[in-house]
């Protein structure tokens, strides 16, 4: 199986930066990060590569068996399309996107998904504050005590 | 002493409790030679990216925004904002004031060395506590400390997650004793309410009960002093139960006034159905004010039943008016709980105290990483 294609879902909004990839679920409101090994996976299945180039690319770039990182990614990319962040693809176009492999910056890590379930919960813990604008700001009076 | 990112997910000028709290806290911390950088978010004010709290700098980043929309470019670019601020701060320590959705940027940019306290300043929602996969969660993991603002919020959190009991401890939330001078109680029967309007704080439930108090209380007012998304609602309910009339929804009153606005109480209305450490409750307090309030999360630490208050279940529109015909019928009782109430505030709950429990924090996390 570790020729599968993917692409990420449409209500999925995905970006990488130096290592890091966040991805959100606009539909669940659930947020997603992976970082190093898993942030170059979900970059690279994004960008068109199947699994096993995947594999091939992240065993180059950390200098590790490409067996330990088939089987990370084929992980992966199963638990992505189980939190419905990834799709399989079925159609037999090739649409690949330049990925730029930069030297990591640490020893390769077996990739974590990390999920973030309660962001709306927060959100509601702590929720927008109207009508502020119109205080003429003054600070407490905090000279009667001494710290 | 100590190099600090304040991370907070709302500053000053915020003025929930968390806010106000730290807008006390950080000058006197200052003060024992701890430096600070205050990062947190514009939220929803315009307000500067750069500016400057009592000599504090502080940085704010879209990243409320970029949340709220789901954003993840403008989310990323807010990342590499903190990343640079850390790196150039090079904090000894980072403090949260409070578990907010921002700190998933913390975590996400936390170099591996920098230990960091969580504040915790609220009770959790019951949905929280039961979402295995969270922020909260992977926070509790993650943070070196955790200071709950309260007893409740601790426990609470030593339920949640195995280990946090070894690094946790409570920190109340103090307040500066204010200048104002308690007042004695006013001739017109008044309930006073201090605080946002949001689906928390029970503010419906306070406005049914005084609903039911009209017949039996002569002159009755309530005085609602703070604003939120529920306030036309709340508006509206007041009309529809037929005492706008003696409701005065006030909005915003500035942090310097509130001591006498609560001098204008003869008691003082908490009926929240969450809460950590409400500073409400302390000021209340310390203006010699007995409180009604629900009893969740930290009030229960604040008010004491019988003693200095009347503690009533949430969501209990007959207890919080009985609660408060008791109040109001009976001022000598009122006041008395309310003298109470000053005595244990001043004692218990001051800034003073606040601060040298974080300095000592600070010194204790910073020496272990040094």
């Amino acid at each position: 199986m570790s020729d599968d294609r993917y692409a990420s879902a449409p209500e999925v909004a995905g970006e990488v930066i130096d290592g890091e990839a966040i991805v959100i679920n606009l539909e669940t409101g659930i947020y997603y990060s992976l970082d190093r090994a898993g942030a170059l996976i979900w970059e690279l299945l994004t960008s068109g590569y199947d699994a096993a180039e995947t594999a091939e690319m992240l065993a180059s770039a950390y200098g590790v068996p490409v067996e330990r990182t088939r089987d990370d990614t084929v992980g992966l990319a199963g638990e992505l399309v189980r939190e419905g962040l990834l799709l399989a693809r079925t159609d037999g176009s090739r649409d690949l996107k330049p990925v730029v492999l930069a030297e990591p910056a640490r020893s390769y890590e077996t990739p974590r998904l990390e999920r973030y379930a309660d962001m709306g919960d927060l959100f509601a813990l702590d929720p927008p504050t109207p009508g502020l604008a119109d205080i003429p700001w003054r600070l407490p009076d905090r000279s009667a005590e001494d710290g | 002493m100590a190099r600090v990112l304040f991370w907070s997910e709302h500053f000053w000028p915020y003025i929930g409790g968390a806010e106000v709290f730290a807008a006390g806290l950080l000058p006197k911390l200052r003060d024992r030679d701890h430096e600070f950088l205050v990062v947190t978010s514009h939220a929803e004010l315009e307000l500067p990216d750069e500016d400057d709290f009592e000599g504090i700098p502080v940085r704010r980043l879209p990243i409320r925004a970029a949340l709220a929309a789901g954003d993840v470019r403008a989310l990323m670019r807010a990342l590499q904002q903190v990343v640079r601020l850390k790196q150039s701060f090079a904090p000894d320590l980072v403090h949260a004031n409070g578990i907010g959705p921002s700190l998933l940027l913390h975590l996400r940019s936390r170099p591996d060395a920098t230990p960091w306290l969580l504040g915790v300043q609220q009770q959790l929602l019951d949905s929280q506590a039961a979402e295995a996969s969270s922020l909260l969660r992977a926070c509790l993991r993650s943070a070196s400390w955790i200071a709950a603002c309260s007893e409740a919020a601790a426990k609470q959190l030593r339920s949640l997650e195995l280990g946090v009991a070894a690094r946790s401890s409570t920190i109340f939330n103090g307040v500066e004793p204010p200048r104002s001078t308690p007042a004695p109680l006013p001739a017109r029967p008044t309930v006073v309410y201090a605080g946002r309007l949001v689906p928390a704080k029970g503010v419906d439930v306070l406005l049914s009960a005084i609903a039911r108090l009209v017949p039996a209380i002569p002159g009755l007012g309530l005085a609602i002093a703070g604003d939120g998304p529920l306030r036309s609602s709340l508006e509206t309910r007041a009309r529809e139960l037929g005492i706008a009339s003696l409701v005065d929804f006030r909005g915003w009153v500035e942090p310097e006034a509130l001591p006498d606005t609560l001098n204008e109480a003869t008691v003082v209305a908490m009926p929240s159905r969450q809460e950590g450490l409400p500073l409400v409750a302390v000021q209340a307090s310390m203006m010699a004010r007995s409180i009604v309030a629900s009893r969740v999360g930290g009030l229960p630490e604040v008010v004491i039943d019988g003693e200095t208050g009347w503690l009533i279940e949430p969501d209990d529109v007959d207890g919080l008016a009985r609660a408060l015909t008791e109040a109001l019928e009976d001022p000598q009782e009122a006041a008395r709980r309310g003298r109470q109430a000053r005595r244990r505030a001043l004692r218990e709950f001051t800034l003073r105290r606040s601060v040298q429990d974080f300095d000592r924090l600070y010194e204790k996390l910073t020496r272990r990483n040094a």
